[in-house]
């Protein structure tokens, strides 16, 4: 419920946890009266619970006791308290949204935003986030893992899930955290906590929410390449087939060996070019085969491989993250953000 | 030869023949997916589970099992020998050919005697040795090495098997197989009737009855251990079933694993002399139980797991890298992901820290061992000993400049700022190099490797994180709304 908020980092401990606790009573307030017939009227009324949540924190943080905050909230703070509140019952889903989407492909991020705002799941973003350490990790230099894994875990403690467009990422986080502090009991702990809500996104938004449908339109032939952690780390292969074949328009096609490897693998791609690039390419091979216009995925590291491979290679193919395919055209009026 | 540098110059060599990337398809498309498919469907889904807790207890009183092992066996009659290195087998090996006469060695295929190198130490010794397994005699004819586990030439295609015949063996130019086969067989035929000693390996033996089990599919093991005077096994000192339940598990698993058989074709108990009860079998059964660097694996736990291999070569039917590059490129007897692990295991983690390093831990080969051994955890420890040392393996740091560029990469990456700051460098510095594909083609230094046969993306002209600050951040914010 990011709307009762102007910045995290701006809001002292102390609003925050007041916001938080009062969320978390109206969450399970909302679902009690969800199973009732009265719902209209409990949202209207928690609207207006909502203004005075906000209140109520703004009169904290601005209290004498920290005058810093009230000055470095400054005048956002008063456009802030005419926030309309978002209604959800559902946690805020902070992005983690991964460094080659942060910095290569953002649309897929916009992508994940708009989808989650059609949905009416609030979104957050915790912008100190750069990388999960994966690469280190992989590459052996656990130590340098470990600083990122800290550095991660700091920054998303306080979320109440974590969701990210990458599965390998995904299962950086699950799997190799807890292994990287097991002889630290306090962080190891914490690595199994944020490892219980970090999902990837097609996974969270079928299993955990139980979406398989987003009205999205996208008259294209589409395959799908599943990603070697996403699916035999986190065996998860069913969700993003569900969404795909809920998209209207979109003809689905199964390549051969859709779970093959493409070559990607972190360091492997830079320090065996050629093994990759043979790897890549027999992906490629049966991406062309199987007729498909788009080939997507839900984790971006591989999609930057089999893209940049189609593209040297000139081929018509295009590639797309699994969230770009599902907000296109999507909401039918939801109120997308596109 | 220094393996590391011969890596990738092997690996090319693999990918760049035809042949052996037929076969490789061949193979990679039945086998592979066929154990999959397999282990999906088997009516006892617990099995694999099963035999893999077992075997760590077996590995866990190994010392009290080979105990037993060796009781019966030699109860039976058999003598054995505990080789701590492949220097000892080789000697005691030596030894009863000496006192023996032996004059021709026949072998039944075995990974083992190949890790010991007891094939030139014998020739050395002027000793003939001929491998009577088809796929390892063709290899052993053409002076090459085996490429797999369980089909030794899957490099080599019917027509350069013809010429090889034709050349060797000197009868007239076929590409047909019966009569390819025929001929293998007149040959080897009577190089099995005149010989002196069989020599084997050891898929699987058993504590509890004092055996040593063997599968093969051509029935050269049956007359490799029952016509020479001298049967001498070689046994990897983990591949011991503690009993019977074990044992028939891991069969079972190991010739579903290996070619989707129920039962190989031919399944041999051998382990003791022949006797008035028994009268087929050699006058001497001799099991040389190898250590060669096993122990050490046994005492560490985090790679104690690989010695539950069974090697049954399943996870090189389903490896990509394996099924690109063939198993020359490993340099060992063992390839493929089982290699990746237990060759830098046993003969020295720098030598072949390329087998460490040149995976994608993409997982296929975990998830098709029949004793779900973790092979990409274990490589992943590997290469944490590759990157700071390692006392208890001897390992030394593998390269400055790589832990040099990671402690780079720490730094950037644990400062928000410092990160934006760099993706704004790299951002003007790719923006001039942009194609009109909207992608980059080359880079420098590491990036040049990507670039060598693929495209770049460029840095976006607002990351996300800035789009955010500008756009997302605010419109939930209320102050745009």
């Amino acid at each position: 419920m990011p709307g009762l908020l102007p910045e995290k980092d701006l809001i002292s401990a102390n609003g925050f946890a007041v916001y938080r606790g009062i969320c978390g009573i109206g969450r399970s307030l909302l679902r009690k009266v969800q199973s009732t017939e009265s719902v209209d009227v409990f949202l209207l009324v928690w609207n207006v619970r909502g203004y005075a949540v906000n209140f109520l924190v703004l009169l904290h943080d601005t209290t004498p006791f920290c005058p810093s905050i009230r000055d470095a909230m400054g005048t956002r703070v008063r456009f802030t308290f005419f926030t309309r509140v978002t209604m959800s019952d559902k946690p805020v889903v902070s992005l983690f949204v991964q460094c080659l989407v942060d910095s290569m492909y953002p649309d897929v991020g916009d992508a994940m935003v708009s989808i989650f705002d059609t949905l009416r799941v609030p979104v957050d973003f915790p912008e100190q986030q750069t990388c999960c350490g994966q690469p280190a990790f992989n590459a052996g230099y656990r130590k340098e893992a470990a600083a990122a894994a800290k550095r991660f875990l700091d920054i998303f403690e306080s979320a109440e899930v974590i969701v990210c467009p990458s599965g390998s990422c995904v299962h950086m986080v699950r799997h190799h955290y807890p292994e990287l502090f097991k002889n630290d009991p306090v962080l190891f702990e914490k690595a199994k906590a944020v490892a219980a809500k970090t999902f990837e996104f097609s996974q969270y938004l079928v299993d955990e929410l139980g979406v398989t449908t987003l009205g999205a339109y996208f008259p294209h032939k589409v395959t799908y390449h599943d990603s070697c952690h996403l699916t035999r780390g986190l065996r998860v292969d069913a969700p993003p087939r569900k969404l795909l074949n809920s998209v209207v328009g979109l003809e689905f096609i199964e390549m051969k060996d859709s779970d093959a490897c493409c070559g990607f693998g972190g360091t492997f791609s830079v320090n065996y070019p050629e093994i990759s690039t043979a790897m890549v390419d027999e992906k490629i091979e049966n991406i062309l085969a199987c007729g498909a216009e788009i080939v997507t995925g839900c984790d971006i590291s591989c999609l930057m491989n089999i893209q940049g491979r189609l593209s040297r290679r000139g081929e018509e193919v295009k590639v797309m993250h699994i969230a770009e395919i599902l907000a296109q055209g999507q909401g039918h009026g939801q109120g997308g953000a596109q | 030869m220094n393996p590391s540098h011969s890596y990738s110059r092997k690996a090319e060599a693999g990918m760049a023949n035809d042949t052996l990337q037929k076969g490789l398809k061949m193979i990679q498309g039945r086998f592979g997916k066929g154990a999959m498919d397999y282990w999906s469907t088997m009516q006892d889904p617990e099995r694999r589970k099963r035999a893999k807790s077992r075997r760590m207890q077996t590995l866990e009183h190994l010392d009290i099992v080979l105990a037993e092992l060796a009781e019966n066996i030699r109860k039976r009659g058999g003598k054995v020998y505990f080789a701590a290195t492949a220097e000892d087998a080789i000697r005691y090996t030596l030894e009863v050919a000496r006192e023996n006469k032996v004059q021709r060695v026949v072998k039944g295929k075995s990974m083992t005697t190949v890790e010991v190198g007891i094939d030139p130490a014998l020739e050395k010794a002027g000793i003939e040795v001929v491998e009577t397994d088809l796929g390892e005699y063709i290899v052993q004819l053409a002076e090459d090495e085996p490429s797999h586990i369980i089909a030794p030439c899957i490099h080599m295609d019917r027509k350069q098997i013809g010429e090889l015949f034709a050349d060797k063996l000197g009868i007239d130019y076929t590409e047909n197989p019966p009569e390819l086969t025929q001929a293998a067989r007149t040959a080897l035929r009577e190089k099995l009737l005149t010989a002196d000693m069989g020599l084997t390996g050891c898929n699987i033996a058993c504590a509890e009855t004092g055996h040593v089990s063997l599968v093969s599919n051509e029935g050269n093991i049956r007359m490799a251990t029952t016509m020479p005077r001298v049967h001498v096994a070689f046994m990897g000192m983990e591949r011991v079933a503690a009993n019977l339940q074990e044992h028939q598990d891991l069969l079972q698993l190991l010739t579903r694993g290996a070619a989707l058989q129920k039962i190989s074709t031919y399944v041999s108990f051998t382990g003791g002399v022949a006797d008035d009860d028994n009268p087929d079998g050699p006058e001497q059964f001799h099991l040389v139980i190898i250590d060669n660097g096993r122990s050490k694996i046994l005492a560490d736990p985090e790679f104690r797991e690989v010695l539950a291999c069974i090697r049954c070569g399943a996870c090189l039917n389903i490896c990509p890298v394996y099924g690109k590059i063939g198993g020359h490129a490993y340099s060992s007897a063992y390839s493929g992901p089982i290699g990746a692990v237990v060759t830098p295991l046993l003969k020295g983690v720098n030598k072949h820290a390329d087998l460490c390093k040149g995976e994608t831990l993409c997982g296929a080969c975990k998830d098709i061992c029949p004793v779900e051994n973790d092979l990409p955890r274990m490589l992943s420890s590997l290469r944490y000993k590759l990157a700071y040392g390692d006392e208890k393996w001897q390992v030394k740091p593998k390269s400055r400049m790589e832990r040099l560029g990671f402690r780079m990469w720490k730094t950037g990456i644990t400062s928000r700022s410092l990160y934006s700051f760099c993706l704004k460098v790299a951002r003007w510095y790719m923006k001039g190099k942009t194609g009109d594909n909207g992608m980059v083609s080359a880079m420098p230094f590491l990036g040049g490797k990507w670039t060598k046969d693929r495209d770049l993306p460029p840095i976006a002209a607002q990351t996300f994180s800035e789009r955010w600050r500008k756009t997302h951040r605010n419109s939930r914010n209320g102050s745009t709304s």
